[in-house]
């Protein structure tokens, strides 16, 4: 079965738990603090997805991480449950998912805006508002920052990009400087 | 077949009857039997009774007296004396051959008339092979009277010929040439193109990469800011007015 369909199903669960706990947001938030500690660590994807290592060192290396960002009791249950189905890699998956399906229950619209360089909060607030005017939707802006953008703010919401950056003007520019084959 | 059997029975007949005759001594004796010479007593020949060998004078002397003496008269119809009358045999003859008469005749004559026409066929052929071969001959020898001028005739054709295979072989191989000609100079063009392409394509590139270089050593915090804000002044552009969501840079 695809990871993208398991995924889904676990973010529909971990939906249905939220809405029943009233902590959807609390996590939604959690899970992505893991799904982002399990892209940014080699070493913990190495230890979770290696067979040799047991089910219960696997478990307890996610209780303390779960207890380091302190997770709640849903948060920890569900690590657990994917490690026991064998399923972790579908953490970032289901992260992913829980968020799109909390965002479109609450009526938001997720924004990324990538800049090369940080920019300040009144700036943010003022994209949002402007992006929501665009969209007639309630607007969340995830922030990232990537340099090689060289300088500019890329946008990606509801499957559009709107592109600013200066790597795309140069890239534009040497398309159209290159001669037709 | 009836017919050819009693032929066939006829001349065995025939047959039997010149044998028989041949067994009784013929030529038939025309004079009356001679007595028989006696035997001679003689001891100092022989001593036994035995028949004496005659000797060359008494064989000479007996042919003499036999010429000597006339021929005997013909037997015509005395069928009591040692030889058949004659006018027997004579009957007997005509008998004879009235039977090969009736029964060999249509065989003989159709035999005769087989043989005629194969013979008639025989001279045909032999004619017509000689009228054929005296035509041969006249074509031969028309042949012969002509073979000069078939022969200048053959090397006229042969020569033509071959002017015409090395006139074609000219004309293939500078087709050729010029096909091979042209397929060079469209492969020089191509390369030069393709060669024109790859210069300005990496010329390109450079220049957008040291440019891009370039600018990402002389951005500065207040150039990301200002595009930030040309940015979002782009986005606030109604969409027929906005040129694209991006700012300038200083």
């Amino acid at each position: 079965m695809s990871v993208q369909i398991v995924a889904r199903r676990y973010a529909q669960a971990l939906l249905d738990l939220g809405v029943e706990g009233g902590s959807l947001d609390a996590l939604v938030e959690q899970l992505a603090t893991l799904a982002g500690a399990w892209d940014a660590s080699d070493e913990l994807r190495g230890a979770l997805e290696n067979p040799l290592v047991s089910l219960e060192a696997k478990k307890a290396v996610m209780a303390e991480l779960c207890e380091q960002i302190g997770a709640s009791v849903v948060t920890r249950h569900t690590a657990a449950l994917l490690i026991d189905r064998r399923r972790i890699q579908t953490l970032p998956y289901v992260a992913q998912y829980l968020r799109e399906l909390a965002d479109k229950r609450k009526g938001v619209l997720r924004a990324e805006v990538t800049t090369a360089a940080p920019l300040g909060d009144p700036y943010y607030e003022r994209l949002r508002v402007q992006l929501e005017k665009m969209t007639g939707q309630s607007v969340v802006i995830d922030r990232r920052t990537d340099p090689a953008l060289v300088a500019g703010v890329v946008t990606r919401i509801g499957g559009r990009v709107l592109d600013g950056s200066l790597r795309t003007r140069l890239a534009s520019l040497r398309d159209a400087l290159l001669p037709q084959n | 077949m009836k017919r050819r059997l009693t032929l066939g029975v006829m001349t065995v007949i025939t047959a039997w009857s010149v044998w028989a005759v041949a067994q009784k001594g013929h030529p038939l004796p025309l004079h009356p039997p001679r007595p028989e010479p006696a035997l001679s007593p003689s001891p100092a020949r022989s001593p036994s009774p035995v028949l004496a060998e005659p000797s060359k004078a008494e064989v000479r002397r007996e042919e003499a007296e036999e010429a000597e003496q006339p021929p005997a008269d013909i037997n015509w119809v005395d069928f009591g004396r040692d030889t058949p009358p004659y006018l027997a045999m004579v009957i007997n003859f005509g008998i004879l051959m009235a039977g090969f008469y009736y029964f060999g005749k249509k065989p003989v004559v159709a035999a005769l008339k087989n043989r005629r026409d194969t013979i008639a066929k025989d001279i045909e052929e032999a004619q017509r092979m000689r009228k054929e071969a005296e035509k041969r001959a006249k074509h031969y020898q028309g042949k012969l009277a002509s073979l000069e001028r078939e022969m200048a005739d053959t090397r006229a054709s042969l020569l033509s010929a071959g002017e015409a295979e090395k006139e074609r072989i000219v004309a293939e191989a500078e087709a050729k040439a010029e096909r091979m000609r042209k397929d060079a100079e469209f492969l020089v063009q191509q390369e030069r193109k393709q060669l024109r392409f790859d210069l300005q394509r990496d010329t390109v590139q450079a220049a957008i990469a040291a440019a891009e270089e370039l600018l990402r050593k002389r951005v500065t915090a207040a150039d990301q800011e200002r595009l930030a804000e040309d940015y979002l002044a782009d986005l606030a552009r109604p969409p027929s007015a906005a040129k694209s969501p991006a700012g300038g840079l200083s």
